[in-house]
Parts: C-alpha cells; sequence; structure tokens
C-alpha cells in the first residue's frame, strides 16, 4: 500500500509539472474545465427559471443536485477519467504488454497512471456552489454530516469508476469502439438528476439508469436530510457489486487479450 | 454529376463505418431523452408538455441532421496534418468538397434519427405535435432547414479555419460547443429560459442553427414570426460568408504543405 501511495504522488507531481509545461495548452485546458464547470451549474438555472418544481425537488433543491455533480465529476475526472480515456489506444498500440509487465496491478496502474489537476477548478466550482446552495437554503451541516456526505461521495466516485472500466474493457475485443468513452461521458449526464424523473414513470426499462441516478441524488438527499435507507443501500450495493464486477471482468478480459506488439 | 459520384463516393465510406455513426447517433440522443422525463415532471399545463415532448424528438432528428461536425477534421487533418495541400490542387472549392464530405453523415444519422423516433412513439404512445401549421408555414420551414444545414457547416468551416493560427483550437472549440449547448436550445427551448438569457441569445448564431427550425416545427411560432426567423438566418449566413472567405485568403497565406 505504502508503495503505491508513493508511485501516486510521483504521478501527481509529474502531472502537475505536465500542466504548466505548455502554456497554451494550460490555457486550453483552464478554458474547459472552466467552462464545462460553469455550464453544469448554470444550466440547471436556466431550466428552472420558469418552473419551481420538478416532481418534489424545489428549485433550490435542484440547485444543490447541481453543486453535488459538479464536485463529484470534478474529482472523478481528476483522478480517472484521464486515464481511463486513453485505454483504447493503449490496447491499439500494444502498450498494454507493457503494462502487464510492472510489478505492480495493472488495473491499479491503468486506472490511475494520469492525474488531472485541471479539474481542480471545476471541482472548486462544485464546491463554492454547493456551500453557497446551502448557505441560502440555511440548511443546518455538522460535521457528522460533511463527513458522511464524503462517504457517499466516495461510493457515487467508485460507482462511475466501475462503470467506465467495465465498459472499456470491453475495448480489449475491439479497440476500434473509440467513441464508447464519448458515451461514458455523456451518461454520467444521467447523474446530473433526481431519481425521481425515472421513479414516476414507472417504466421498467428506465430503471436501469437509476443506479446512475443514485451517485448524486444520494449524497444531495443525504444534505437535505431527504435520503431514505433504502437509497443509501442501493447505492452502497451497486458501488460495490459493479467494482467486483469490473474486477472480474478484467481479469477475464485478460485472459482473452492477445498481444500486438510482441 | 461529378459532385454526386464524389457524394456517392463519400458515402460508401461513410456506410462502411455506420456502427460508429450509431454510437455517435445514441450520444446525441441521450440529453435531449433526459431533459423529456425532467420535463415530465414540471408544473405545467400538459399542452405544454406535448409541445416540449414534440420540442425533443424533433431535436433528435434535427440535430442530427443540421449539426455539422466537420471543425475538427478542417483543423486536424486538413490544416495541422497537412492534407489541405490536396484539396488545393483539387478542380473544385474547397468549401463545396467539405460539404459533400459531411453530407453522407448527415444523411445517415437523420436516417437514424427517424427510425429512433418512430419507434420510440410508437413503444411510449407519443403524439408528435406540430401545432396549426399552413401550407406557406411548413414552405419556410423547408426553407429555414436548408439555411439552418448552410449556416451549421459555413459556421464549423470557420472555427476550424483559427487552426491557421493556432497550434491547437481545441479550447475554442470546447468553447463554442458550450455556447451551442446552452444558447442552441439544446438543454430547453429558449422560451423557458430566464429573458434576459433569451435575449441574449436571440441576437447570436446559434439559436438560428437549431433551436429556431426545430421550434418553428413543434410550432412554437407564428407565419410573420417565421419570415422574421428566416430572414435572420439569411442575415447570419451572409455574415459568415463575408468571414469564411476573408479566413480563407488570410488563412492560406499562413498555411505551409510540406510533402512530395
Amino acid at each position: 500500500m505504502k508503495r503505491y501511495i508513493k508511485i501516486y504522488w510521483i504521478i501527481i507531481k509529474l502531472n502537475f509539472s505536465l500542466l504548466f509545461a505548455y502554456r497554451a495548452n494550460f490555457y486550453n485546458s483552464f478554458i474547459i474545465s472552466v467552462g464545462w464547470g460553469i455550464v453544469s451549474v448554470s444550466s440547471i438555472f436556466f431550466v428552472t427559471a420558469k418552473v419551481s418544481h420538478i416532481y418534489t425537488w424545489s428549485r433550490g433543491d435542484l440547485y444543490l443536485l447541481a453543486g453535488v455533480y459538479s464536485v463529484i465529476v470534478g474529482l472523478f475526472h481528476m483522478f480517472f477519467s484521464a486515464s481511463l480515456e486513453r485505454f483504447g489506444r493503449t490496447i491499439s498500440l500494444g502498450m498494454l504488454d507493457s503494462y502487464l509487465l510492472t510489478p505492480i496491478d495493472t488495473q491499479i496502474y491503468l486506472s490511475t497512471k494520469t492525474f488531472r489537476p485541471i479539474s481542480l477548478l471545476r471541482l472548486i466550482i462544485g464546491i463554492v456552489f454547493t456551500a453557497v446552495v446551502i448557505t441560502q437554503q440555511h440548511i443546518e451541516i455538522h460535521f457528522a454530516n460533511v463527513f458522511l456526505s464524503f462517504v457517499f461521495i466516495f461510493f457515487g466516485i467508485t460507482f462511475l469508476y466501475s462503470m467506465w472500466f467495465l465498459v472499456i474493457t470491453l475495448m480489449i475485443w475491439n479497440p476500434n469502439l473509440t467513441n464508447l468513452i464519448d458515451f461514458l461521458y455523456i451518461s454520467n449526464n444521467f447523474s446530473r438528476y433526481p431519481t425521481s424523473i425515472v421513479t414516476y414513470t414507472k417504466n421498467v426499462l428506465l430503471y436501469l439508469v437509476l443506479p446512475l441516478m443514485l451517485v448524486t441524488t444520494v449524497p444531495a438527499e443525504f444534505i437535505l436530510g431527504k435520503v431514505t435507507i433504502l437509497q443509501v443501500i442501493g447505492l452502497l450495493f451497486f458501488s460495490l457489486g459493479l467494482f467486483m464486477a469490473s474486477r472480474y471482468f478484467w481479469k477475464f478480459a485478460l485472459t482473452k487479450y492477445t498481444s500486438a506488439s510482441s | 454529376m461529378r459532385y454526386v459520384r464524389i457524394f456517392l463516393l463519400t458515402f460508401q465510406s461513410v456506410f462502411e463505418e455506420r456502427g460508429r455513426s450509431l454510437v455517435w447517433f445514441l450520444l446525441s440522443c441521450i440529453n435531449p431523452f433526459i431533459m423529456m422525463l425532467f420535463w415530465r415532471g414540471a408544473n405545467i399545463s400538459s399542452t405544454t408538455l406535448s409541445m416540449i415532448t414534440s420540442y425533443y424528438f424533433f431535436l433528435i432528428i434535427g440535430g442530427s441532421i443540421i449539426m455539422s461536425h466537420s471543425e475538427e477534421n478542417i483543423a486536424l487533418i486538413d490544416i495541422q496534418e497537412g492534407r489541405l495541400a490536396n484539396y488545393l490542387l483539387k478542380p473544385f472549392p474547397y468549401y463545396s468538397l467539405k460539404w459533400l464530405e459531411e453530407l453522407p453523415y448527415r444523411a445517415l444519422q437523420g436516417s437514424f434519427g427517424l427510425i429512433v423516433v418512430a419507434l420510440f412513439s410508437f413503444l411510449f404512445q407519443v403524439k408528435l405535435s406540430v401545432g396549426s401549421q399552413s401550407v406557406v408555414n411548413f414552405l419556410l420551414i423547408f426553407l429555414m432547414l436548408i439555411s439552418a444545414v448552410t449556416l451549421a457547416q459555413l459556421f464549423k468551416v470557420c472555427l476550424g479555419f483559427i487552426s491557421f493560427w493556432t497550434t491547437d483550437a481545441y479550447g475554442i472549440f470546447q468553447l463554442s460547443e458550450m455556447f451551442m449547448f446552452i444558447l442552441g436550445g439544446y438543454i430547453a427551448p429558449l422560451s423557458f429560459y430566464p429573458s434576459v438569457v433569451a435575449s441574449i441569445a436571440y441576437f447570436l448564431p446559434f439559436p438560428y442553427m437549431i433551436y429556431f427550425p426545430i421550434a418553428s416545427i413543434a410550432g412554437f411560432y407564428t407565419t410573420q414570426q417565421l419570415v422574421f426567423i428566416f430572414l435572420g438566418q439569411l442575415v447570419w449566413i451572409s455574415i459568415f460568408v463575408f468571414l469564411y472567405k476573408s479566413l480563407w485568403k488570410n488563412g492560406l497565406k499562413q498555411f505551409t504543405g510540406v510533402g512530395q
């Protein structure tokens, strides 16, 4: 464990140096990160400008949901998405061999080899926005609440990571399906909205996206004091279940992997 | 005839990768689909809800037919990798060739859109509403759709030309995506936005590419309003034609093609 932390710390430092090494690239990344952070928060302002409620969610509740979403997505993009989006290229260029030969766990290495420091901005936008909404809504918050909210956010990120890893593992069979990454980026949007938009439809097919919505709904409803024990169990069950599934699927996929370089 | 031949050849290569095209199309469906579910929970009248649902269905079809994505190819392949030299030697205008390359994508993705919308409206018993439209309105909407395709293609080509001056225009492309997402009507009909934001949007080119044509099909506007919107599109097309010519003329002076 100590060795992994040491390696990850080196990765973080290297990625920070890389970010500032190319100035134009830094400005580019800055615009993208801040821009999408603002878009994800402001879009909820626009859609709720002329309606006060969406199912049982008031306008203020939806703002809080948007803030929590920005925090979760900011953290996820910072730690995982940059590494996972290069997976197709890693396989098609036969670079997976070199990862398999390293003396650390391949899944961990592949999932964490790139750290995206610029997503810190999006995270900060999310945290500030959430704090403003909490203050304006006069929601009482204690240390225990904050701690438990972060526990739920942790499980939410575990769910997103496992879903991404499970899907990109498919590229072992077909490395050309690189637009699966775009599919995953857009699928994250489901977690921007409350679970009610699916549960009220009573449509069985739509329940498939329900776990993805729990990722943000559970921490947000917990802050609002509306979360049910069933929702919490649902989030824990899907996060841990999908994490184990992604682990087993990855090990199975490796047995089918044929090297391209050697 | 030569143009038809070029179109058919491009169509062949696009159809070869129809699986990828299908995934791209499905991606564009996710957002309208979520928003449709979202609005079902809003405290609005059933007539408004029916209009919004129709709007998102038309957005799925219209978005795939209208919205070009040629800017990345222009920036990365043509300008940065130097394939532009190849185009310059051909006896066809660059813009026409780019349009012929883009049209097969729009045709294929538009047909996916029609199939998906037909399937969904059948499965979920959704009745698409076009309001009470006259023949004149339909004619105007048809003209608006053609103008929207032209405007979107001109806008994306001009965006791609920024690469003549920059080494990496990815940030600018993303910025334009953000504006398009918010002000183009992808999140919700602009009439649901705060009036200040909607008023700003009406003075920009983004809603003239997607929002106005789609909202017109969904029956949001009267004949007189349609005429004004169409005129607005023509104004934006003129501006972008001028911009295109200027960027092309000056950009070519920046371009260096290396190779044999």
